[in-house]
């Protein structure tokens, strides 16, 4: 940590000194400089260099700790304002007025107040301005303003706070226009104290319709002010009011979760009472809030309320009293999974439980699943008994189902989903399941589960397989397995020894499939031999595998293969054509001649479009004259002509690109 | 400052929770149907969509999927923007049913409409929303959602005072990849982490233009929205993203998805880093007129020093976000949405499949249950503005062009002047 927080610190030096712009800078420092840079400003409008204005906000930046340039440079910005400067000027003045202003240029900002198309940027740089002096000029100007100058200031002032002009904006929350009157509420509001609190209390019974929203706007901006002061009983009492039904459902709910947050018992009893009438609006909000109801009684209460509840507002309840997360809530939840309760229901009650519960669960959920006819309700439980917490423990509850129960699928597609490594001896006694389905799920869950060092028990499992139809099952495991044992000589040498020691066509044909997780030169030479085997079926697992191979050792025997006319070689020819196309898109990226040669190899072999076709995919990826050549040969053949274009126009665009 | 220690879940707990906020809405089929086995009229959620431009017809489609709602208007200051966007929705339901409006406040007036989607310019999400929240509308946000550090408290309290549902534009939370690398950091799967290292893309330098006339169809007033009035430049107008007033450069716009995601995985959705300083390359003021970074490097540390840094370099697709720990790291490409990880067996852990952050079905259907049973939202606002106030602190001390000391629970800074950047006092008739 002390070495990181030195490197910070190195680091901060570094930033320092590549601060925006301030490389590119240079300090003006003399008054007669910084005249110049402003008076050059003053004059800036878009479209225009703003070199001179990176200069100042450069100078402004600086400024923050020197204030001899600070008190120069605020001089200077407030002069651009005085000056018959440009209106994009005076905006680039008050932005920079807005973070170093002081008292000292106050004046000059006043001035734009008294000018309609200048107010807004006078009220930029004075609503973050720190003196009160500021309030003062804006008060002073309120009542020469009109229109939309009028409602800047009067929204300056609120978001300034400023409780000196409560007088001031009482008066105009009557005013005719609309807009005023809505700004000086809304201010009001903002300033909130008892003064303001008053006149809004006063209009709320007063106002003009058409100003009703700002008003309750400004209340429960004031209710919240008191409630975060400690006043709760005057906040509670402008929240009552807001929930009742005439109001809008928006301020009716934030009313009500208001008055929750308010009650000294967290609002359990006012919740209840929603929880009895049938208030539509409200329900669903005081249900939100069961979650952060204090007290551990409080899931018991509701948990008594949840049969009573439709079934929606169930399911909500059901989602609040998870959060909760305590002993009652889950027994609850729990007993939503009875029969008699509703089906959405019970979806959402095991959705919970997935989140809370723990190897006590699994029992239940088993129970549900073996019960249950509905798919979906199936499939939420598996995901329930998945999510499940408790690790090892959960875990192990879930195997011994695979002892007692009768269920046996389901609970080990849990496991595997769950990444239970601690099933594997049990998933492996499954395998030899005389029910089909769990041998076949057994086998699929090893695959994700098994690591390196079972590969051997598995392989063993495939030679011995006691359920035939599981063999591409088992098969894929594996795979999978073998993939995870990091030598590929070790692989090679289990797969052959295997090979050797089994007689059985089918195994040796899983073998021989297998060897593909093993490509060395002596896994190879079992495949090229088992090509020519007669028995037909290993040599088409053999001659499948070869078109698989993953490496150009394949690619003579493939194109031996391509190329014969005799059977049983003959019917492998578009295998052998896609493993030849296969191995050498893969190295396309170096043509050289032997690519070449190989593509003119198998455009020679083609016995059909078809095989053109594929092979123009391939040749088209090559970025060399001599494959556009051949591409451009292929354009004489009618049946091919487009596939042959694209090629062409691919090449032709890869041979345009410059060498990286 | 202490972090909040919110409850770490496990895995399955993760998966269950992504499932929870990913899947079809916990209604109940038999009330809310209709005859015809379609969502009944009445219960659907009426929506309207305020700005219309690219990103709202982007993330549109993901909206119209959703069978439980209804677009019913929508608004923007461009015309041209009015129209397609009408065609699109009209397209969709197979009549003419959608209204326009020119201006988002006639929307909001209409009581029909239950909740809007705010896919303007990033100048005016945060006020729109301030506006939608109290006229007691529910709210799916674009990001970056606010302009300032105090706009973004002032909708935190907007939205609690009215008890607005909201939703942020940072959909990464409601997708497989940034979840898993999420769930990862927090299961220690890379010991205790100590850094977030993050990437976007280099900026762009937008030329000195002339003014023109406004084009026929915009209301550029109302484009400008709280801004301060600028004359019509079209370089700048629509390159909005890289000038201060308008936007805040790539590292807002872009960034507060990964500072989203940074205070998501560490648990740190109420609280901030307490430090922050920078350092960037900005365009040549005498040729350009943006004045956000072209390149840089930003920096914040949290209380118990872990250390956020954020590049701005390299292109568009080298875009990420990489937690280092102790004992590993993960790294979600956001181009690819590929997570990578060392030690490598973590990923043995990631399901298959998941879709990618460009669909943001997962976060908007989170949003619909939540309009419905009134529970928060992944992204609420205190998530959303505690996530982009590192981004707008960055640029702070940008433009101070020094180190900033950040407390998060007062809100405030180390230094007086960047306090007074903490807002900007919106122009007339705009409040918040």
């Amino acid at each position: 940590m002390k070495q990181l927080t030195h490197k910070f610190r190195l680091w901060i030096v570094c930033g320092l000194m590549t601060a925006p712009w301030s490389l590119t800078v240079r300090a003006a420092t003399t008054p007669s400089e910084l005249n110049t840079l402003t008076s050059a400003a003053a004059t800036y409008e878009s479209g225009q260099s703003l070199e001179t204005w990176r200069r100042l906000e450069s100078l402004a930046r600086e400024a923050t700790t020197n204030t001899v340039l600070r008190s120069q440079l605020e001089t200077g910005l407030a002069k651009i304002l005085q000056a018959p400067a440009t209106y994009d000027a005076k905006r680039l003045a008050c932005q920079q007025l807005a973070i170093i202003g002081s008292d000292r240029s106050l004046p000059a900002i006043a001035e734009l107040l008294k000018n309609n198309e200048t107010v807004d940027i006078a009220c930029l740089a004075l609503s973050t301005h720190p003196s009160v002096k500021a309030n003062e000029i804006l008060r002073h100007a309120l009542p020469n303003l009109s229109g939309s100058a009028r409602v800047q200031v009067i929204n300056t002032l609120g978001d300034r706070r400023d409780a000196k002009s409560v007088e001031l904006l009482s008066a105009l929350t009557r005013d005719p226009e609309a807009a005023t009157a809505e700004a000086a509420i809304v201010s009001l509001g903002k300033i909130g104290n008892q003064a303001a609190a008053r006149v809004i209390a006063e209009l709320r019974k007063t106002s003009r319709p058409a100003l009703d929203h700002v008003v309750v706007e400004a209340s429960l901006r004031l209710a919240q002010q008191r409630a975060r002061s400690g006043d709760r009983k005057n906040a509670a009492a402008v929240y009552e009011d807001l929930s009742q039904p005439g109001q809008p459902a928006a301020v009716r709910r934030a009313a009500l979760e208001a008055l929750l947050r308010l009650d000294p018992d967290g609002g359990e009893q006012r919740i209840l009472k929603v929880l009895q009438e049938s208030d539509a609006v409200l329900k669903p909000v005081a249900i939100a809030r069961v979650k952060s109801l204090p007290g551990r009684k409080a899931s018991a209460t509701f948990a008594r309320e949840l049969p009573k509840l439709p079934a929606q507002e169930q399911i909500w309840l059901i989602e609040s009293l998870a959060d909760r997360a305590d002993k009652a809530a889950i027994e609850a939840i729990k007993g939503r999974l009875a029969p008699d309760a509703l089906p959405a229901v019970r979806l959402a009650a095991m959705a919970a439980l997935g989140r809370l519960g723990d190897a006590s669960m699994v029992a239940p959920l088993a129970l549900f699943l073996t019960e249950t006819t509905r798919p979906e309700e199936t499939q939420a439980a598996m995901t329930a008994m998945t999510n499940l917490r408790g690790g090892l423990a959960t875990d192990q509850a879930i195997i011994s189902l695979l002892k007692s129960g009768a269920n046996h699928r389901q609970p080990i597609a849990v496991l595997a989903r769950r990444g239970s490594q601690a099933a594997v001896p049990a998933l492996l006694i499954e395998t030899d399941s005389p029910d089909v389905k769990v041998s076949k799920a057994a086998f699929q869950a090893l695959g994700k589960l098994a690591k390196a060092e079972d590969a051997g028990t598995i392989l063993n499992k495939l030679v011995h397989l006691r359920v035939a139809e599981a063999r591409d099952e088992a098969e894929s495991a594996a795979a999978q397995v073998l993939a995870k044992v990091p030598n590929i000589s070790t692989r090679s040498t289990t797969l052959r020894t295997l090979l050797s020691q089994t007689s059985d066509r089918e195994t040796r044909g899983s073998l021989l499939r297998l060897l593909i997780q093993a490509p060395d030169a002596e896994a190879f030479a079992v495949i090229d031999k088992a090509c020519r085997d007669a028995d037909a079926r290993i040599a088409d697992a053999a001659l499948r595998t070869l078109a698989e191979w993953p490496n150009l050792v394949a690619w003579q025997p493939l194109m031996a293969c391509y190329g014969a006319t005799n059977a049983p070689y003959q019917a492998y020819h578009v295998l052998a054509l896609r493993g030849l196309v296969r191995l050498a898109g893969e190295e396309n990226a170096k043509p050289n001649e032997t690519l070449l040669a190989g593509y003119r190899q198998l455009l020679s072999g083609a016995q059909n479009d078809e095989d053109r076709k594929l092979i123009l995919g391939a040749l088209s990826g090559v970025a060399h004259p001599e494959a556009l050549r051949l591409a451009k040969e292929l354009l004489k053949i009618e049946g091919i002509r487009p596939e042959a274009e694209l090629a062409v126009k691919r090449i032709e665009s890869a041979l345009k690109k410059p060498a990286r | 400052m202490k972090p909040t220690v919110s409850r770490s879940l496990n895995r399955r707990q993760f998966l269950q929770t992504a499932a929870t906020a990913l899947a079809a809405p916990m209604i109940l089929p038999a009330s809310v149907l209709g005859r015809d086995g379609a969502i009944a009229p009445s219960n659907r959620i009426v929506f309207g969509a305020i700005g219309v431009g690219n990103r709202a017809r982007a993330i549109m489609p993901n909206f119209l999927q959703m069978t439980d709602l209804q677009f019913a208007a929508v608004s923007d200051c461009r015309a041209d923007r009015l129209r397609s966007a009408k065609t699109m929705v009209d397209g969709h339901y197979g009549n003419q049913d959608c209204q326009t409006y020119a201006d988002f406040r006639e929307l909001l007036a209409r009581k029909d409409i239950d909740a809007v989607l705010i896919a303007t310019g990033n100048r005016w999400h945060g006020l729109a929303s301030i506006y939608a929240a109290r006229a007691g509308k529910d709210i799916y946000s674009e990001k970056p959602v606010t302009l300032t550090i105090r706009e973004g408290r002032t909708l935190v309290e907007t939205c609690r005072r009215f008890g607005t549902i909201y939703q942020a534009g940072t959909q990464r939370r409601s997708t497989e990849s940034y979840r898993f690398a999420a769930e990862m950091v927090r299961q220690g799967k890379l010991g205790k982490v100590h850094t977030v290292e993050m990437q976007v893309w280099t900026g762009p330098a937008i030329p000195h233009e002339q003014p023109t006339p406004v084009p026929t169809g915009w209301n550029y007033d109302l484009w400008l929205g709280q801004t301060p009035w600028k004359s019509f430049v079209p370089g700048r107008v629509n390159n909005w993203q890289y000038f201060w007033d308008t936007a805040e450069g790539i590292i807002t716009d872009m960034g507060c998805h990964y500072t989203d995601q940074m205070q998501f995985a560490l648990n740190r959705d109420d609280t901030g880093p307490i430090e922050f300083e920078t350092q960037a390359e900005f365009p040549d003021p005498a040729k350009f007129c943006s004045d956000t970074p072209i390149t840089g490097t930003v920096k914040c540390r949290y209380a118990d020093g872990l250390t956020g840094i954020m590049y701005q370099r390299r292109g568009f697709t080298d875009r990420y976000i990489r937690f280092i720990g102790d004992e590993g790291w993960i790294q979600v490409d956001d181009e690819t949405d590929v997570v990578t990880a060392e030690p490598k067996s973590i990923l043995s852990l990631k399901e298959t499949g998941g879709k990618s952050w460009d669909d943001a079905g997962g976060h908007i259907r989170n949003l619909l249950d939540s309009i419905r049973s009134r529970r928060p939202t992944l992204c609420h606002p205190e998530v959303a503005h505690r996530a982009i106030a590192i981004c707008q602190a960055w640029n702070i001390s940008l433009r101070l062009g020094r180190k900033l000391r950040w407390n998060p629970v007062t809100e405030q800074f180390d230094v007086e002047e960047a306090n007074r950047m903490l807002w900007r006092e919106p122009r007339a008739p705009w409040r918040v």
